[in-house]
């Protein structure tokens, strides 16, 4: 009698359960299907079809958004940004979470402590200060520098998973390498980056993520529109085309794409970018 | 332990980068802006020390100020009510054995990905007078001309940021309760439900004392994302209507860089600064103490 009541309410249960993960699926994924069929139609068929497939499929929009709009070029804007704040907090992060947890000196754990602040900070205390000086140093494309801001950002996070990898890594190999008389650089490159890889796909993804997606520091810092990050380049589209909805809905599904198209190839490295940033809180 | 790992200039060459590259960008850009928020700094007059003239102004004088400070407790109820209680049900949902727990897993964590700016711009298709999906589906039903902008309604435009909010962070605090949850051991559960536990005896003994941790993480993250707040709203509203959805770090924003009052600008950005550490600091000490009576 238990028994049978027990799998009445089991099943109870499964019917509420799929109930809040049907309706929470569908609003994730609806407003993703109104933007990939309206960006296939055009502003009229918009308002007037608004959730069937567009009669005839306007490619054009792609075109007009990505070509003419120059959207590509705020998209390499991006890429550019990405890769070498990534590049820089990789190499200046793996080198220095190998001096703070394997090498030997007095200060290891201050200056640890010291980097770990930056996770306190928020980045808008910092855009002032370095905005002003930007401006005094007649810096009017400040490529370099947003690549160095970015970096500095994901400097303590990435240097917490990396020494965090580190620590738990054993250090026989290396010790071998160092008796055999290697240099700690042949090291570090041909011994703790291949260990660390895991790691490192881990912060390079979501570095990456976090830059690519940033728009107060590039809306701070950059003024003119050849350096315009992804971001900032379909605001624009908000702001000037703002009666052509078809070519803003198209803008962004091109800046979305790249996004999705990462998460859904490295989902384990990010979410696991997040839970080892978020256990230490 | 070899000499190698004591040579000093081997230890410079590998951290300096690293402490040259932080401390220029991060300790001394703040301790440069804690100087010019004792400034009288803007397009009009000469720079001039100012005491704590910004703070007193910003404190007793400015009512933008505190109308911003409202939306940004608001702001941190509506994490509450649109992130961390759905999460938290999701994960518990997405934790059990299910059918298709890893798509819904991917699904929720989707937006994610995606940037603030094209999130906020999504939702402006969701809210929109004319083609929003919001009203087209209020039109599907049967209210051939219904036409309402969210937005633009003072009342209600915060509570549509924060569900556009809710939307996209979700998954984010899902998968912090989903790390919590797989570490409760299998045998505390066994040997509660053999003791005769119900479901809801499981949560409130087991499962709520072990996702601590993950409670005190999520509740940081939910206060400090408000006094940060500012990517959504100013791509959604702008702070508007008539100031509804304006947060502190838009008027950060304004003051600083739109009418150049860096001064000013700087002792808002001074206190959202301070109000960020504190929470991190305040809550992680708060959750410490609790822990140690458990």
């Amino acid at each position: 009698m238990q028994k049978a009541a027990g799998r009445k309410e089991n099943k109870v249960l499964d019917v509420a359960k799929y109930l809040i993960l049907g309706s929470y699926t569908i609003a994730i994924l609806f407003p993703l299907y109104f933007l990939v069929v309206s960006s296939l139609k055009n502003d009229n068929e918009i308002f007037l079809n608004p959730f069937g497939l567009p009669k005839n499929f306007l490619w054009e929009n792609y075109r007009e958004v990505f070509i003419n709009f120059k959207l590509f070029i705020n998209m390499l804007n991006s890429l550019y940004y990405a890769f070498f704040g990534v590049l820089l907090v990789v190499i200046v992060g793996v080198l220095a979470s190998y001096a703070i947890v394997r090498m030997r000196w007095k200060l290891s754990n201050k200056v640890f402590a010291l980097l770990m602040t930056g996770m306190l900070v928020p980045m808008h205390s910092v855009i002032l200060p370095l905005y002003l000086s930007v401006r005094r140093a007649g810096i009017t494309s400040p490529r370099i520098v947003l690549a160095l801001i970015f970096a500095a950002f994901a400097l303590p996070r990435t240097i917490f998973i990396l020494s965090g990898f580190l620590k738990d890594l054993p250090r026989t190999i290396e010790e071998a390498a160092v008796i055999d008389g290697a240099s700690l650089i042949r090291i570090v490159v041909s011994i703790v980056i291949p260990m660390l890889k895991p790691a490192i796909a881990t912060i390079c993804i979501f570095n990456f993520l976090t830059i690519w997606n940033d728009l107060l520091i590039g809306l701070v810092f950059i003024t003119k529109d050849i350096d315009k990050t992804l971001q900032l380049g379909i605001l624009k589209f908000k702001g000037d085309y703002v009666t052509m909805y078809n070519y803003v809905i198209t803008a962004i599904l091109i800046a979305i794409a790249p996004t999705i198209t990462v998460y859904l190839i490295f989902q384990k490295r990010i979410i696991s970018g997040i839970t080892a940033g978020a256990v230490k809180g | 332990m070899h000499k190698l790992y004591s040579n000093k200039m081997m230890i410079l060459a590998f951290i300096l980068p690293a402490l040259i590259l932080f401390v220029l960008f991060v300790p001394i850009p703040v301790a440069f802006l804690l100087g010019t928020s004792f400034l009288k700094w803007d397009l009009l007059s000469e720079i001039r020390f100012n005491g704590l003239g910004n703070y007193i102004y910003l404190f007793t004088k400015d009512t933008y100020f505190w109308g911003a400070v409202k939306n940004n407790l608001f702001w941190m109820v509506g994490n509450i009510a649109f992130s961390i209680i759905p999460a938290f049900v999701l994960a518990i949902i997405l934790n059990s054995k299910i059918k298709g727990r890893n798509f819904f897993r991917t699904v929720v964590f989707l937006p994610v990905a995606l940037s603030s700016t094209a999130v906020a711009m999504i939702w402006y298709f969701v809210y929109h007078h004319k083609i929003g999906i919001l009203n087209q589906i209020i039109r599907f039903l049967g209210f051939a001309n219904f036409e309402y902008a969210w937005l633009m309604d003072e009342r209600i435009a915060l509570l549509c940021v924060l569900i556009a909010v809710g939307w996209q962070w979700t998954g984010y605090y899902m998968v912090i309760f989903l790390s919590g949850l797989t570490v409760i051991p299998g045998e505390v559960i066994e040997s509660a439900e053999i003791d005769g536990a119900n479901r809801w005896q499981l949560l409130k003994s087991i499962t709520i004392p072990y996702l601590k941790p993950m409670f005190k993480i999520t509740a940081i993250l939910a206060i400090v994302s408000s006094f940060k707040g500012f990517d959504n709203v100013y791509v959604l509203t702008g702070g508007g209507p008539n100031r509804a959805t304006y947060l502190m770090a838009l008027h950060m924003y304004d003051m600083t860089f739109n009418r150049a009052m860096y001064g000013y600008g700087s002792s808002i950005a001074v206190i959202i600064t301070i109000l960020c550490v504190l929470t991190t600091l305040g809550i992680s000490k708060l959750f410490a103490r609790d822990s140690m009576e458990v």
